[in-house]
């Protein structure tokens, strides 16, 4: 008797390690994204010495779709970690855009998230998407904005640069 | 007469009792008749096996052979006395196979609960504009695995491609 007693004692401990562990992962699943709001324009130059051109990997990952601009300026960047239990609200990328953000987890080895896409205060759009994600629009003048969401490259880091 | 007595008086016709004992026997045989009467019955039918007993003949010197019966005890004490050394399969194969199988489970349970989306079904994107006013194109670029999603303003739209909604980068 003693015997089945200290055995279920065993497996019942078993049992909650294996459950808490289980939450403490599930607690923990989240994933660091990169956020990059970029202008997009066929000007050599841009009004603001504060953006910098985008990294190569940027600017092919650009060129490769239906809409080609010849410069791409990285206005701001954002790194963070999105939890999977709740959405990153007001991620601010400029004056007029904001993001919220939420990891929705790997599937098939793609990370989900879901993005709730704000301009001047406003709901636009929400999207539930595979990373990497680039929302784009027009801006005035014939140029473009583009936001770039994808897993952050490893030591990536936000730049200190000043939001429009 | 008991067993102890008959099987005393066995021994005395067979010469194995000590001397002490033996005179002990004959006296007890002096003043029992029913003693007597019982030696006497064994004593005939010592006789009568006598002359039939088949004779054995040992392969082996007798030394040898009852030193073979004595390592062969020893063996068998030595087997009784030393733990039992079982495969592992025969301690622990069926003994631990429910429990492993519970513990297989319960990490599937919590792999499960941690990463809900990875046993679901397949994942369907979902796209959902703020206003009617807004149009979007969906592309998808499967070399870079990439999906760039072009929102827009369906009035703006047909009246110039320059138009600015939603006002991302308003003051460009």
């Amino acid at each position: 008797m003693k015997s089945i007693r200290v055995k279920c004692l065993f497996w019942a401990i078993v049992l909650l390690i294996s459950m808490i562990a289980g939450g403490v992962a599930r607690a923990a699943d989240s994933l660091p994204v990169q956020m990059q709001l970029i202008w997009a324009t066929n000007e050599p130059k841009s009004p603001d010495p504060k953006h910098k051109p985008v990294e190569a990997d940027v600017a092919k990952l650009l060129e490769n779709t239906p809409y080609r601009w010849k410069y791409y300026y990285e206005v701001h960047r954002r790194v963070e970690d999105v939890p999977g239990d709740r959405s990153l609200e007001k991620i601010v990328m400029s004056k007029h855009c904001a993001l919220d953000i939420k990891y929705l987890g790997n599937h098939s080895g793609l990370e989900r998230v879901q993005v709730k896409l704000y301009g001047d205060d406003k709901l636009v759009s929400m999207h539930k998407e595979t990373l990497p994600l680039l929302l784009a629009g027009n801006a005035q003048n014939g140029t473009a904005w583009f936001v770039l969401i994808r897993k952050a490259p490893p030591g990536a880091k936000a730049d200190e640069a000043k939001t429009n | 007469m008991n067993e102890e007595a008959q099987f005393k008086l066995q021994a005395y016709l067979d010469g194995e009792l000590p001397a002490g004992e033996s005179a002990g026997v004959q006296e007890w045989l002096a003043r029992d008749p029913e003693a007597r009467a019982l030696l006497a019955e064994l004593q005939n039918t010592n006789a009568a096996l006598a002359g039939h007993e088949a004779e054995v003949k040992l392969p082996e010197t007798r030394d040898f052979f009852w030193s073979k019966i004595e390592r062969e005890i020893g063996r068998q004490s030595v087997a009784a006395t030393a733990p039992s050394r079982k495969s592992f399969w025969a301690r622990w194969g069926w003994r631990g196979l429910v429990p492993a199988g519970g513990f297989a489970a319960v990490c599937l349970l919590a792999l499960h609960l941690a990463n809900p989306g990875a046993a679901s079904a397949e994942f369907v994107p979902e796209l959902e504009l703020a206003s009617d006013d807004m149009g979007a194109y969906t592309y998808r670029n499967q070399e870079d695995g990439l999906t760039m999603i072009w929102l827009y303003d369906r009035s703006s739209a047909a009246q110039s491609a320059q138009s600015s909604t939603p006002a991302i980068l308003a003051s460009k």
